[in-house]
């Protein structure tokens, strides 16, 4: 194709109406944030990179911006096709070592140890890690009991997402309050959150 | 402390409407299209987009048209609006000698390469008021063939430099480093002078004016030569990231003064003249004015000059320089304090009950 | 003409890799297109026959980018304050194109369908076939109307220029 020296790559485009999606998509994040647990439904771009798909499409195109660093964990991370829509579409800084980050998007199996991520200060515990885990298609049984601001009382979580380390690395994070990362678990068309002020227990298999 | 209050909606919709009947002026009078702001009150739609610090002429007119002519109220809301967009990144430095400027001149050479061109400008007007005409007020222009030729307009400063009059401008590697953006980051002090520069480039006219003035009067060192004042537009760049080169984005209107200070040398450094610097956008000659003379008198570290007046001190300077900052901080005062004023009420009433007391 | 679906465009050699003499053209384009009047390109894009299909890619949209200076006008650079800036970026496709081709443009204002119609040109440049008529139909007169206008400031500007000192002259 002749025009291929001047245009290799036709991203593809973003949300369709960008001001309003964006709200809308904004608002499930903040629903999910204040009811921790509780899954939102979430708005997608048409045609977002297939390794990253419409809910992850939508929260990225959300919330990263010119401003700020991402971190594309584990198969993202080597997928130029994303690497590229996320630039053009977000202008976020993609970056090499997750600890600079102040978004890392990952997959449960290339989540790296929460510890490992920028967890902020006593100070300025908003310098931290927003994690933004693709749960599409986890197979897991995993089951918590969550406790804590925005749950009245306590609220079940299935979490297919979540291996046996897991535990251990969140009821660390929470620990460390106010510092800690945020978890947004997001789906195909979905999104929930588990920020750093929710605890999570252990819930024994078939307990009602 | 503030309390809130609640209440008072329909006394501020009424507020509100009675706020934008008086802006409406005369209703049999036909209402002020922002396209007459902005051609014909342009020094104005200057100040407001450089005290804004956002140039976007079309945005500033409407601006002044919605604040009914408070230069504040439209710089606050130029700085409001701003915060709604997202930045797409940072031009290339802008070349003031790349176009040819509508305004030139120069204080310190009379005849300089180029020649001096006086562009639109308010001086050597008798300050009389015209009489007012119905429509036909543009004066005629005597002609005069301009020259065929456009002439290179070096800047007067290069002609210094050549002979290490003037500190050189220019230093190796000087682009290694992105200048700090105080947009971006609290202001610290001591600043580097490109930070200084960006604040005293969004600060209020009237204030720096006002410093400037006293520099010259003896608050301060600073009675120097206006090296260079140029008004033009320079084209604007932006590298973006995904088509790999600069891309030409228009152009803008800036006005640009350099002034030349004489420095008597140092053990190290032979006499010299040294510089200061304004940039400010559109036709804001008595800013960028202003602006170079405080750039000038903040550098008395730099070249050992004793620090005595408030225009010298950095800090004083760029902290009251941004007039909207200023005016929250004053203007706020007419906020509820009801709490507070009780407080010091009792106390005075207390501290006068015990002083009668006593003298009882 | 095969229509290329946008979502699995793969990804080939960055841009950079387009020598310097096209980028040198497409800046020069670029340049005019920002600078002309919106109803000029208006007036152009309507004109223009057989008419392609223009999707959006992204915006157009309002933004900011900072100014930059230099201290003394040559020395370490400093930013100066803000300017509004509009992009857009286009996909074309259809009459008359060989293949699909992706418009983009910055332009200094808040004007999205300046931006719009920019990216528009600036896909059709992209086209082989295309390329010359928009250079002699668009870009060209486009070109010629700035450079009168330019002109036009130019003269009026220079008319004031001060010859009335006639002591003898340092640099003649």
């Amino acid at each position: 194709m002749s025009t291929a020296a001047r245009t290799p790559t036709i991203p593809a485009p973003g949300f369709a109406d960008p001001t309003r999606d964006a709200q809308r998509a904004f608002r499930a994040v903040l629903d999910a944030l204040a009811h921790p647990t509780r899954s939102y439904p979430l708005g997608g771009p048409a045609q977002p990179p297939p390794a990253l798909g419409r809910g992850l499409g939508a929260v990225a195109l959300t919330l990263l911006d010119e401003g700020c660093a991402t971190w594309l964990a584990g198969p993202l991370g080597t997928d130029a096709e994303t690497a590229t829509w996320l630039a053009f579409h977000t202008g976020t800084r993609l970056v090499t070592d997750p600890a600079d980050a102040q978004f890392v998007v990952a997959d449960p199996a290339s989540l790296p140890p929460l510890a490992r991520l920028r967890c902020g200060t006593d100070e300025a515990p908003h310098h931290s890690a927003t994690v933004l885990l693709d749960v599409r298609g986890a197979t897991g049984t995993a089951r918590f009991s969550a406790t804590g601001p925005g749950i009245d009382g306590t609220a079940d979580l299935t979490a297919p997402w979540a291996d046996a380390g897991f535990l251990p690395q969140w009821t660390a994070n929470t620990a460390a309050f106010p510092r800690g990362v945020d978890l947004l678990l997001v789906g195909e068309d979905t999104v929930a959150a588990l920020p750093r002020t929710t605890r999570l227990h252990p819930r024994p298999e078939g307990e009602a | 402390m503030y309390v809130a209050v609640k209440g008072g909606e329909r006394a501020i919709a009424n507020a509100h409407a009675l706020l934008a009947e008086q802006g409406r002026g005369h209703p049999e009078l036909p209402a002020i299209d922002p396209a007459q702001v902005e051609g014909q009150l342009g020094v104005l739609v200057s100040r407001v987009m450089t005290e804004g610090s956002l140039y976007d002429p079309a945005l500033a007119a409407r601006a002044v048209l919605q604040a009914q002519g408070d230069v504040l109220e439209a710089v606050t809301l130029m700085r409001s609006y701003r915060t709604t967009l997202p930045r797409f990144g940072y031009t290339c430095a802008v070349d003031t000698a790349g176009l040819a400027p509508q305004r030139r001149i120069s204080a310190t050479f009379k005849d300089l390469p180029g020649g001096q061109q006086l562009g639109a400008t308010f001086d050597y007007t008798h300050r009389l008021f015209s009489t007012p005409s119905s429509g036909a007020d543009v004066p005629d222009r005597h002609d005069g063939s301009p020259d065929a030729d456009d002439p290179a307009m070096p800047r007067v400063a290069d002609l210094l430099g050549v002979g290490a009059l003037i500190e050189p401008d220019a230093r190796p590697g000087q682009d290694a480093a992105e200048p700090g953006d105080l947009t971006r980051e609290p202001s610290v002090f001591p600043m580097s002078r490109a930070e200084r520069l960006q604040a005293l480039a969004r600060s209020d006219e009237g204030f720096l004016l006002g410093l400037a003035y006293s520099s010259q009067r003896g608050f301060g060192t600073t009675h120097p030569f206006a090296g260079e004042v140029r008004v033009g537009e320079v084209e604007v760049e932006f590298d973006a990231p995904e088509l790999g080169f600069a891309v030409p984005l228009g152009r803008i209107e800036v006005t640009e003064c350099q002034m030349v200070n004489q420095f008597t040398g140092s053990a190290e450094t032979p006499a010299q003249f040294t510089r200061g610097y304004g940039l400010a956008f559109g036709r804001s000659e008595r800013k960028a004015m202003s602006m170079s003379i405080v750039d000038r008198a903040l550098r008395g570290a730099e070249f050992d000059e004793r620090v005595a007046s408030p225009v010298q001190d950095e800090e004083f300077v760029i902290s009251h320089g941004d007039n909207v900052a200023a005016t929250g901080f004053v203007e706020h005062l007419k906020l509820p304090h009801y709490v507070d004023f009780q407080a010091e009420l009792m106390l005075v009433r207390k501290l006068n009950a015990e002083f009668e007391e006593a003298h009882a | 003409m095969t229509s290329t679906t946008p979502g699995t465009t793969s990804v080939t050699a960055p841009v950079t890799t387009q020598t310097a003499p096209e980028i040198v053209a497409r800046r020069e384009s670029m340049r005019t297109l920002a600078l002309a009047d919106v109803a000029d390109l208006a007036a152009a894009w309507q004109a223009w026959r057989p008419a392609p299909v223009v999707d959006p890619v992204r915006g157009p949209e309002a933004g900011l980018v900072m100014v930059r200076g230099r201290t003394d006008a040559g020395g370490v650079r400093f930013n100066l304050g803000e300017a509004t800036v509009t992009r857009a970026t286009v996909r074309l496709h259809g009459a008359g194109l060989q293949d699909d081709v992706l418009g983009h443009a910055y332009v200094l204002g808040s004007d999205l369908e300046h931006a719009r119609l920019a990216a528009a040109f600036d896909g059709l440049l992209a086209d082989p076939g295309l390329h010359d008529r928009v250079l002699d139909e668009v870009i060209a007169p486009l070109a010629r109307t700035q450079a009168q206008r330019d002109r036009r400031r130019r003269d009026a500007a220079r008319r004031t220029r001060v010859d009335f000192f006639t002591v003898s002259r340092e640099h003649s």
